[in-house]
């Protein structure tokens, strides 16, 4: 759950953590229930809803929350344990719902955007509410990547624009459809702005701000339709890195650049794998809860039939206990899928970012050394017009100007590389105290849901027991 | 690579030379594989249920015996679970114990070590022989088409022993030994041993029971057949269906479901076997479907052959990811997480394949169980239901011949015969058919109870060991 997703220490700016406190929290959702109860028209449709008032919702978006709900007291505990003392910068972000605008080829999914914000430069108010579209968040990410990524600065990358996602949102007219996608990308959504504000420079930037606290439409991005131009030079852009990485070898002179990124890459491939087991994990799962609600039903089916009446008795409470079973196994095949194989798939795309970096490493260190050779030739023209004219000439002259402006350059291209590099090395360190923190984290709440599934099931066939007991022969 | 070849065609006699080094391997294989056996000393028997069950496993003795107490109590339970309990009087004189106290397991066929105590006057006290699954059809095929036991629920014979699955995993592992590493392979390895094992007993668990039903049984334990295949300590020559055997038992199948079709039309004059007969086909219907899905469940949870992946697999490849990870993470803490995590996967898929495994026993294996036994009383009602239609016909004869007024004398006797042998066979269903439904609950209540039991205990184990991890996970710094 990132939007819980505290604002994090990070060595970066050298701060120590900084951590909403409780009270916080629950005030957050007293105004959701109120919300909820009060001025929630039908039609909209809620991801993060209270238990208590919402019963009356669809039963998967509940089913989401019971367990969100679930794990946001365990999550309070844990950081009260590890983190004892408040900081009052407090910054996040949740997207609770979305709904759908628009009908058929016009149709598209807004997102509700919740920001809570205390103790941060630049916004005034404690509560902002945005609606934005996916498309905004594409057209966010694409001024974010021209300002940040020259600097070494590792960018979330927000979910893939998908064609299927398009027309079950387009061309569907089921809302069950285009429910499931908006539940899918919201989670995605809401972990890639938490992501991005949890960083100290992009959180203070001036387009995050105003698409987290301007309440009108942003003007509608370019750029970001699914088939458009910029996806195909995104593409051939790619190709570009690609191909220079395997043309121009860099020789890398720094042992530390050399070691993380050979760990990066083995960390990659490692998760990579790990992320298609998850999801086969997720896939078995929800096999199971289908083949479990088959099976209740083919024993209803045998209960009905059965003559002794106690046998009957105790076959249909099977089958109860294999219905609620196979939904708690349903229900955990979805956990599953959000807490642990997104997650995954969260620092897959955050490893690629962090390749990215390194790859404008390259190029700047690829820039540096293209002045260096420009130099260098000039310096030999100019040691030869030298040598032929025997003393001083105007091409002599102009060089020699030249040869100041490329020295110029070359040490801005050196000073660039070596401030990059130095960002990097920063990126890193918090990527990895990121990493260490989110990782225990996500560990802690996917194995705490599946206690709560577990002991679920445990009440279940606890209560089935007597029945088997009672069974007269 | 070599070790890619030994395990390309586990199950074939090597041809290619192997290094010494890989021959260790190998015959760590073929050990379990090829002859795997199962010692189980029932405690009916020897020591009057003193000591636990003996299971002898050539290559993961040493894992069971470091397993905790836990799992053994599950192994062991496992061990001596019957589906149903055959009860056998010790002290009457004229019962006869039945046991399969040793099973060998060859590349194409498990050979079943039976053995036999009698007081019985007429057969050897003692006597020990080896029969194989084919040998367990003809005793049931003999026993079928017996007419003086037209009227019994004749036991169903067992199901052949499948380890297909088992052997088509190795080779999938043999093949997808190339990409992962040495741990990996060995303990997936681990693994399907493990799982062949369990299946291997059960299978010789089945074939038990159906022996232990005829031994119990007052009629068919007099059977000369079955006192030959108890006795006689050759090979009983029967050899499996050819061809032409299989045809005409197809056929056979054919004119009956055929016949009773045609019998459908038939009026009872019973109205508890007109009821009974319903009864059992929508029965067997259900039963079969639910039995269906239960097995699918399982697969899904834990042995899918057709597919390539399910729950348990997939958390010892988490477990297996998680370790890797491990491994490669320089920062001490993070990499103890992971290994924590890894702790976590592999217990879970321990946990989770134990519950699958019990609940296929309770659960799947009883329906299963009575899905055979239906069939079997369905059968039976079929043969009381082919004698009222001769009987039937018999009278129909009678009257014509004395219409005739010619043979009457014949008419009458064969008539009075198909009335007698009717009769006969009514009462003797009524009794079986009132004792299965009699049994069935019983087992039912019983597998049932167990399968309360051990879900109860295998979640327990599974939140604990959830909680552990968690409580470690916070603790760390």
């Amino acid at each position: 759950m990132l939007s819980e997703e505290e604002v994090h220490s990070n060595s970066y700016a050298g701060r120590t953590g900084a951590v909403m406190d409780q009270s916080d929290l629950f005030s957050d959702d007293c105004d959701e229930i109120n919300l909820g109860n009060e001025d929630t028209p039908p039609s909209k449709l809620r991801l993060h809803t209270s238990t208590d008032t919402e019963h009356s919702s669809p039963a998967v978006i509940n089913s989401i929350e019971d367990h969100d709900q679930y794990i946001d007291n365990h999550i309070n505990d844990h950081y009260a344990q590890i983190s004892p003392l408040p900081q009052p910068t407090h910054f996040k972000v949740i997207i609770r719902e979305f709904e759908k605008r628009g009908d058929g080829m016009n149709a598209y999914i807004v997102y509700k955007l919740e920001t809570e914000v205390s103790g941060v430069v630049g916004y005034s108010k404690q509560q902002y509410e945005t609606w934005r579209r996916f498309s905004d968040f594409l057209g966010l990410h694409g001024k974010i990547v021209e300002k940040y990524l020259a600097k070494g600065i590792v960018i979330p990358q927000p979910p893939e624009k998908s064609i299927s996602a398009l027309t079950k949102t387009k061309a569907n007219s089921d809302p069950a459809m285009s429910r499931e996608v908006g539940i899918q990308r919201a989670r995605q959504l809401e972990r890639y702005i938490s992501r991005l504000i949890q960083h100290p420079r992009m959180r203070n930037d001036c387009d995050v701000r105003d698409f987290l606290t301007i309440e009108s439409d942003l003007p509608k991005a370019v750029q970001t339709a699914a088939l458009s131009s910029f996806g195909v030079k995104k593409i051939f852009k790619n190709f570009q890195v690609v191909f220079s990485k395997m043309a121009f070898h860099m020789e890398e002179g720094d042992r530390w650049f050399e070691q993380v990124q050979s760990q990066i890459d083995e960390l990659d491939e490692a998760l990579r794998k790990l992320y298609a087991v998850t999801e086969t994990l997720v896939a078995s799962r929800r096999d199971m809860a289908t083949s479990g609600e088959q099976m209740g039903k083919a024993l209803s089916m045998l209960a009905a039939c059965e003559e002794s009446t106690s046998l009957s008795r105790a076959l249909s409470a099977l089958t109860d206990v294999t219905e609620n079973v196979s939904s708690a196994w349903g229900k955990q095949a979805e956990i599953d899928n959000a807490k642990f194989s997104e997650s995954i798939y969260e620092y897959i795309m955050l490893i690629s970012a962090l390749k990215d970096v390194f790859g404008e490493r390259v190029r700047a260190w690829q820039q540096w050394q293209d002045a260096q050779q420009t130099l260098a030739r000039k310096r030999d023209q100019k040691t030869k017009i030298d040598l032929a004219a025997g003393g001083r000439n105007e091409k002599s002259d102009q060089l020699k100007a030249e040869i100041e402006e490329t020295v110029l350059k070359m040490d801005q291209l050196e000073q660039h590389f070596g401030e990059l590099s130095k960002a990097i090395r920063d990126e890193v360190a918090r990527f990895d105290s990121d990493r260490k923190h989110d990782m225990k984290k996500m560990l802690i709440e996917y194995m705490e849901s599946m206690i709560h599934t577990h002991t679920e099931m445990l009440q279940l066939w606890e209560k089935f027991e007597p029945q088997a007991h009672n069974i007269q022969v | 690579m070599l070790g890619e070849e030994v395990f390309a065609n586990p199950l074939q006699p090597e041809t290619s030379e192997v290094e010494i080094s890989l021959n260790d391997e190998k015959e760590d294989v073929d050990e379990t594989f090829r002859t795997a056996r199962t010692n189980i000393t029932g405690d009916t028997l020897q020591n009057e249920g003193a000591e636990p069950p003996v299971v002898e496993d050539t290559s993961s003795s040493s894992n069971v015996a470091a397993e905790e107490t836990y799992s053994s109590l599950i192994e062991n339970r496992n061990v001596r679970h019957r589906t149903e309990e055959i009860n056998i009087d010790m002290d009457s004189a004229d019962s006869i114990f039945v046991d399969i106290s040793d099973a060998l397991s060859e590349r194409d066929k498990v050979k079943y070590t039976v053995h036999t105590r009698t007081r019985l006057q007429d057969m050897r006290p003692e006597t020990a022989v080896v029969r194989e699954h084919e040998e367990f059809l003809w005793l049931h095929g003999t026993l079928e088409e017996n007419e003086a036991y037209a009227g019994f629920i004749i036991p169903p014979a067992p199901p052949k022993p499948n380890f297909d699955s088992s052997r088509e995993k190795l080779q999938k592992l043999g093949e997808g030994e190339a990409t992962m590493t040495k741990e990996e392979f060995l303990k997936m390895k681990h693994d399907l041993e493990q799982d062949y094992l369990a299946q291997f007993k059960k299978t010789v668990a089945m074939h038990e029971v159906f022996l232990q039903r005829v031994a119990a049984h007052p009629v068919f334990k007099n059977d000369q057949n079955f006192r030959i295949f108890l006795q006689y300590e050759n090979e009983l020559s029967v050899r499996g269906k050819n061809k032409k055997e299989q045809v005409e038992s197809f056929w056979k199948r054919f004119t009956q479901s055929a016949d009773e079709v045609l019998l459908s039309g038939q009026k009872d004059v019973d109205e508890f076997f007109e009821k009974e007969k319903n009864y059992m086909v929508e029965y067997n219907i259900h039963i079969k479907e639910a039995a269906a899905k239960a097995e699918k469940l399982n697969a899904a949870r834990k042995k899918s052959e057709s597919k390539i992946s399910d729950v348990v697999v997939s958390f010892s490849k988490i477990g297996d990811c998680f370790e890797r990870i491990a491994r490669g993470e320089p920062n001490k803490q993070l990499a103890r997480t992971f290994a924590q995590g890894a702790d976590a996967m592999m217990k879970l898929k321990k946990v989770e394949s134990r519950a699958s495994n019990d609940e296929e026993l309770k659960l799947s294996d009883t329906l299963n169980y009575f899905t055979r036994d239906t069939q079997a009383a369905k059968d039976l009602l079929y043969r009381r239901m082919r004698c009222l239609a001769n009987y039937e016909a018999a009278n129909k004869n009678l009257e014509r011949a004395r219409a005739k007024n010619r043979e009457i004398q014949k008419a009458e006797a064969e008539q009075a015969e198909a009335c007698k042998k009717f009769e006969e066979i009514t009462g003797l269903a009524k009794t079986e058919l009132k004792d299965l439904k009699v049994r069935r609950v019983q087992a039912f209540k019983k597998n049932l109870i167990d399968l309360a039991e051990l879900e109860k205990k295998h979640t327990k184990a599974e939140i604990s060991l959830l909680e552990d991890v968690v409580n470690r996970l916070k603790h760390m710094p």
